[in-house]
């Protein structure tokens, strides 16, 4: 057989496009196992797919894994796991570098939705670090800046009861 | 009592959420652009992912691209919802207006990659309809591939 006629035929990309017939697709996997070419040459265009599929992407709004999770009724306690092996994905571009566990999701109704940073969870504790501290300054200066009026009301007072007498 | 799928998801809680971190994106545009609906592509992607489970054993695992095996499994699913897909008109123009390649086919090369990709049409169903041989389909399949390889 030429393996190199076989590749150019088209019958790979019919077989990754799930285009090809029963028949042709038991000959490609029988041909896949005996000659290392067409393996490559399939896990090529299957890596051509995704390059594709990356060039569409759309990133699905946030609420839409908690839509899964609540169709599927999970109620399960998370052990530890190992990361699946999924093929294929490493050595291309990453279409979308967001990686979800860096990133708070909050809800308020299905259709608005904010997402933050997880960065952002110390600005925030900073934030409210501070507001409390300057309350505590306001409220401080407050009393002081009370308690020296009622000094000086109290010596205003006293000026005039020495003037008078 | 527990479902099916609820099993099958505590065997392995978080390999659907890790499907759907790194492919959940795809999927959607994939879907978005078959169907031509973002809240009807949202839904076909929950209802998809809600199938994976029961699939798990076929997407994964040495020598599986787990991406075109997703993809598989979506236009399966995608043909159960026939009805829906056969009240979308095809004009090939229409599909991926935003991908580059397209605008780099032919007339032909896109016809036959869209009608494949997106309609999920085999090599057989396309030549009957356009009325051309089974191998001069499968060269303009190859033809538009080697466009999306030049990129």
């Amino acid at each position: 057989m030429n393996v190199q006629q076989y590749i150019e035929s088209g019958v790979l990309e019919a077989y990754v496009l799930g285009a090809a017939s029963e028949a042709e697709t038991q000959e490609l996997l029988s041909y896949k196992k005996r000659y290392p070419q067409i393996q490559d040459a399939l896990e090529e265009l299957e890596r051509d797919m995704e390059y594709i599929a990356e060039q569409m992407a759309i990133i699905p709004p946030p609420i839409t894994w908690s839509k899964i999770e609540a169709s599927i009724n999970e109620i399960t306690i998370t052990p530890d796991y190992e990361p699946l092996r999924l093929r294929g994905r490493e050595e291309r571009s990453d279409y979308y570098r967001i990686n979800r566990e860096n990133y708070i999701e909050v809800a308020e109704a299905e259709s608005t939705y904010i997402r933050v940073h997880k960065n952002w969870k110390w600005v925030f504790v900073a934030v409210f670090v501070l507001s409390k501290i300057f309350l505590a300054c306001a409220i401080y200066f407050y009393l002081e800046n009370r308690q020296a009026q009622q000094q000086i009301l109290d010596l205003k007072t006293e000026l005039k009861l020495h003037q008078t007498h | 009592m527990k479902t099916e799928r609820q099993i099958l998801i505590q065997c392995d809680p978080n390999g659907l959420n890790e499907l759907y971190e790194k492919y959940s994106g795809m999927l959607l545009g994939y879907i978005s652009e078959v169907v031509k609906d973002s809240k009807l592509a949202e839904q076909h992607l929950v209802s998809i992912y809600n199938h994976i489970p029961g699939h798990m054993n076929e997407l994964t695992g040495d020598g599986i691209n787990t991406w075109c095996q997703l993809q598989r499994l979506t236009k399966k699913y995608l043909g159960l919802c026939e009805g829906e897909l056969n009240n979308i008109k095809l004009d090939s123009s229409t599909y991926g207006a935003c991908n580059k390649f397209h605008n780099l086919m032919t007339q032909e090369q896109r016809e036959v990659f869209c009608n494949v990709y997106y309609r999920g049409k085999t090599v057989f169903e396309l030549s009957k309809e356009l009325k051309r041989s089974e191998d001069s389909i499968r060269a303009l399949l190859k033809e538009a591939f080697v466009i999306i390889k030049k990129r």
